[in-house]
């Protein structure tokens, strides 16, 4: 009778246990993913010390994508300036610089991560060709 | 004293005309040289075409694919049968002799008052050190006679020089690089042909040498040799008469290359290298293509 009193406490005790491990484990996740996120957004009480994460945030996001564009943007003067410019070239800026002035920061890096790629691809071709055009006439 | 001045004075003339025969002979040995490349260039291009496509006789290069494709030339002999740039033509003639509101007209700027000279261009300019092309020619001729240039691409330059090709018709291209500084832009419109461009990474020779008379979708790709002659051009796609220039940028879009403009140094040149290209074809512009 004591045994078995024993046994069903041991395996309430063993439950809480469990529990309490599971809460832990949740707290711990939770407070890492808000101090990934850049601070607690959820705050009720908008102090400036919790608004400076988030704007900091953004400023970081625009800067790096203004800094990718004016990047394509030197590229891109460079193929024009070789007569190797593409056609998609300046509608691609320009949206891009939409998006980033819209704040639509994810498709704003896409548009100038893709238009980095293709003015460095053009910048490559000129060089490229100005080394081996020669190899493209028939013998 | 006198006796050494003097054969100072007789040396130094020596040396001066063998400095001079010197420097003629180097000038001499370079144009060889000049003329010795630019007419290996043709016969290689030339002869390309020749291995290529060993039944289509030289001559008919000057109607570009359909040259090569039988059963578009049917269609097109019949198109021909009723052209459609004949009204353009008209319209190039009237244009061509109506007077500018100086009195003066196009017969006064060009040799042989304009009529039967469409083979000479274009040429290499030696003053102006810069190709010249027919439709260049005649917006010179506008402003300088205060008149405003017109559009490069379509409308009534493509007109008036359809009219002046048409007195021109059967006059055989023979288009000289007869300078260094000829040779510089023959250089760089051969560089502009043979290299690739835009992001399809393809370069002129690349669809009409290496591929021409092969299918690009519904279509056989035309020959290089030739495509100079029958300009400016009826293009059933465009339902109206277009320059060279206007194909040209049209061929870097297809490619999504951004296109020069008309009439640019680029485009010129690679004109000039075209027209050397194809040496001994006669003038058959304007004509009717796809």
């Amino acid at each position: 009778m004591v045994e078995a009193q024993y046994k069903k406490v041991q395996v309430q005790g063993e439950s809480k246990m469990r529990n309490i491990k599971i809460y832990l484990l949740v707290a711990i996740a939770t407070t890492l993913l808000t101090a990934c996120d850049g601070g607690a957004k959820t705050s009720e009480t908008v102090t400036p010390d919790t608004a400076l994460p988030v704007a900091s945030s953004s400023n970081f996001k625009a800067k790096a994508i203004e800094a990718m564009l004016q990047d394509t943007r030197e590229k891109l003067n460079i193929s024009r300036e070789r007569g190797f410019a593409w056609t998609g070239f300046t509608d691609l800026l320009t949206q891009a610089e939409q998006a980033l002035a819209q704040g639509e920061f994810e498709r704003a890096n896409d548009l100038a991560t893709l238009l980095l790629k293709q003015t460095s691809a053009a910048v490559q071709q000129a060089d490229y060709s100005d080394a081996h055009w020669l190899e493209s006439i028939p013998d | 004293m006198k006796r050494k001045s003097w054969m100072l004075s007789v040396g130094s003339i020596i040396v001066m005309q063998c400095g001079l025969v010197y420097a003629e002979s180097q000038l001499a040995s370079k144009s060889n040289d000049i003329a010795g490349q630019v007419k290996h260039d043709v016969e290689v291009f030339q002869g390309f075409f020749a291995d290529r496509f060993s039944k289509v006789e030289f001559a008919d290069y000057r109607n570009g694919v359909y040259a090569l494709d039988a059963a578009a030339r049917e269609q097109w002999l019949e198109i021909e049968e009723f052209p459609p740039y004949e009204f353009s033509v008209d319209e190039g003639e009237a244009l061509f002799e109506t007077p500018f509101a100086n009195g003066k007209s196009y017969a006064d700027c060009f040799e042989n008052g304009g009529i039967n000279i469409r083979q000479n261009y274009p040429f290499f300019d030696e003053a102006l050190g810069e190709v010249i092309t027919l439709e260049l020619a005649i917006n010179r001729c506008r402003e300088s006679n205060d008149e405003a240039p017109l559009p490069y691409k379509k409308g009534a330059i493509a007109s008036i020089s359809a009219y002046m090709a048409s007195t021109s018709a059967g006059e055989v291209l023979e288009t000289e690089v007869a300078s260094e500084a000829a040779y510089q832009a023959y250089s760089e419109g051969k560089k502009f042909f043979y290299t690739k461009r835009g992001q399809l990474n393809f370069s002129c020779a690349d669809c009409h040498m290496e591929v021409s008379g092969l299918r690009l979708r519904a279509d056989v790709l035309g020959p290089a040799l030739g495509q100079v002659t029958g300009f400016p051009v009826y293009r059933s796609m465009w339902t109206e008469l277009g320059t060279l220039h206007r194909r040209y940028a049209g061929c870097n879009k297809n490619v999504r290359a951004l296109p020069f403009a008309a009439q640019s140094i680029e485009y010129r040149n690679l004109e000039y290298f075209q027209s050397v290209m194809s040496r001994g074809l006669s003038v058959n512009g304007p004509s009717a293509r796809k």
